[in-house]
């Protein structure tokens, strides 16, 4: 009986530790109400455009200064988790058919900023780490500062109305093409961003 | 015993609770990355200017562009199809090299989108916009009035300035 008890005791708290290392130190203030969030162009209409490139001519690069801007609007308090993934090439007319091919697909390797501190600022602009052209972010809406954290969000109330509490980060889209010897045309690709409230 | 055990029951679906826990909607976006590619334009000299045989008529010779054959002939390759503007600088002055000579130059240039030299149409010394063929072809014949009178026996040398852009 006894050693049925400890063992029982030894599975509960080897259950406790295993839990433990899965649920994450914090609370997700998003997953209690239906928070809005958009995301948009902050110039409609202009895509993430390199221009006239000669063939051949290597690499061409895009700068920050010069970056597509994605504004992200939500609930200030709240973090959001961004992700951003692009194809590795940009492809002659959009074929698929021309992937990995050297003489119609151009080499693209993108690159990712966000500015959350209420304004479009690049000076602001913290570098997000792409790898395979793909990034992940996790950030407030509003930037918190280092001091103490701020009192929990504010509850929903009748009347409770989630624009009051809006702000607006920046994503800044850039990179760059390597430009083989490859026939001339209209190259294009597609970046897809998802972001989450998290 | 059976307390215990629902204890551990209790405590096991409490914790995959928490953990299942997820946000409920995700905004998506899609942004399309553009770019237009052109070929360098390039220039191939296919024959040099012809003056060796030529009789001066008035201390000048005059090489037509469109019917002599001593022309100059150049190919200018680029995107197919592309409409392209051309410009060149018609008076030019050569040096002598070893001397005080001159030579003074007054180009005239026809082009094509053939190779047919007879069909050619003579450019403008203003720009003049054409398109290259479906190979990324143009042809270019460069000929010109040239003035001897200053000349000296030796040899001259000087630039001749030819742009082509994209339009």
């Amino acid at each position: 009986m006894y050693k049925s008890i400890s063992t029982y005791c030894f599975i509960l708290i080897g259950v406790l530790f295993i839990n433990s290392t899965l649920i994450a130190q914090e609370i997700d203030f998003g997953d209690y109400y239906n928070y809005s969030l958009s995301v948009a162009e902050q110039n409609p209409g202009a895509d993430f455009e390199f221009g006239t490139i000669i063939s051949g001519s290597g690499l061409n690069s895009l700068g920050i200064a010069n970056s597509k801007v994605i504004t992200i609007t939500g609930v200030k308090y709240l973090d959001v988790f961004l992700t951003v993934t692009a194809d590795d090439e940009l492809l002659l007319n959009g074929n698929p058919g021309c992937t990995s091919d050297p003489t119609c697909s151009i080499d693209f390797t993108l690159e990712a900023a966000y500015a959350n501190r209420g304004s479009d600022n690049i000076g602001q602009a913290r570098l997000m780490t792409v790898v395979s052209n793909s990034s992940t972010a996790q950030f407030p809406v509003k930037y918190r500062t280092s001091a103490p954290p701020s009192p929990p969000p504010t509850p929903v109330y009748e009347g409770y109305d989630p624009s009051v509490f809006n702000e607006t980060a920046y994503l800044y889209l850039y990179g760059s093409l390597n430009v083989g010897n490859v026939n001339s045309g209209a190259y294009s690709s597609e970046i897809n961003i998802t972001i989450i409230y998290d | 015993m059976k307390y215990i055990f629902s204890l551990t029951v209790t405590l096991l679906v409490l914790a995959t609770n928490i953990v299942g826990q997820s946000s409920s909607k995700a905004v998506n976006a899609e942004i399309n990355i553009e770019a237009t590619v052109i070929q360098a334009i390039e220039l191939v000299t296919v024959q040099n200017i012809r003056l060796a045989n030529l009789e001066p008529v008035n201390d000048e010779i005059y090489i037509p562009p469109i019917t002599s054959g001593n022309a100059g002939h150049m190919i200018a390759s680029g995107n197919p199809n592309a409409e392209i503007r051309i410009t060149y600088q018609p008076n030019q002055i050569l040096t002598q090299i070893n001397g005080d000579g001159l030579i003074r130059v007054e180009y005239q240039l026809s082009g094509n989108d053939l190779n047919e030299q007879l069909t050619s149409e003579l450019l403008d010394a203003e720009n003049r916009n054409f398109s290259f063929n479906i190979d990324g072809d143009f042809y270019i014949w460069v000929g010109g009035r040239v003035f001897i009178e200053q000349a000296k026996p030796g040899s001259y040398e000087g630039d001749f300035t030819i742009e082509i852009d994209y339009i």
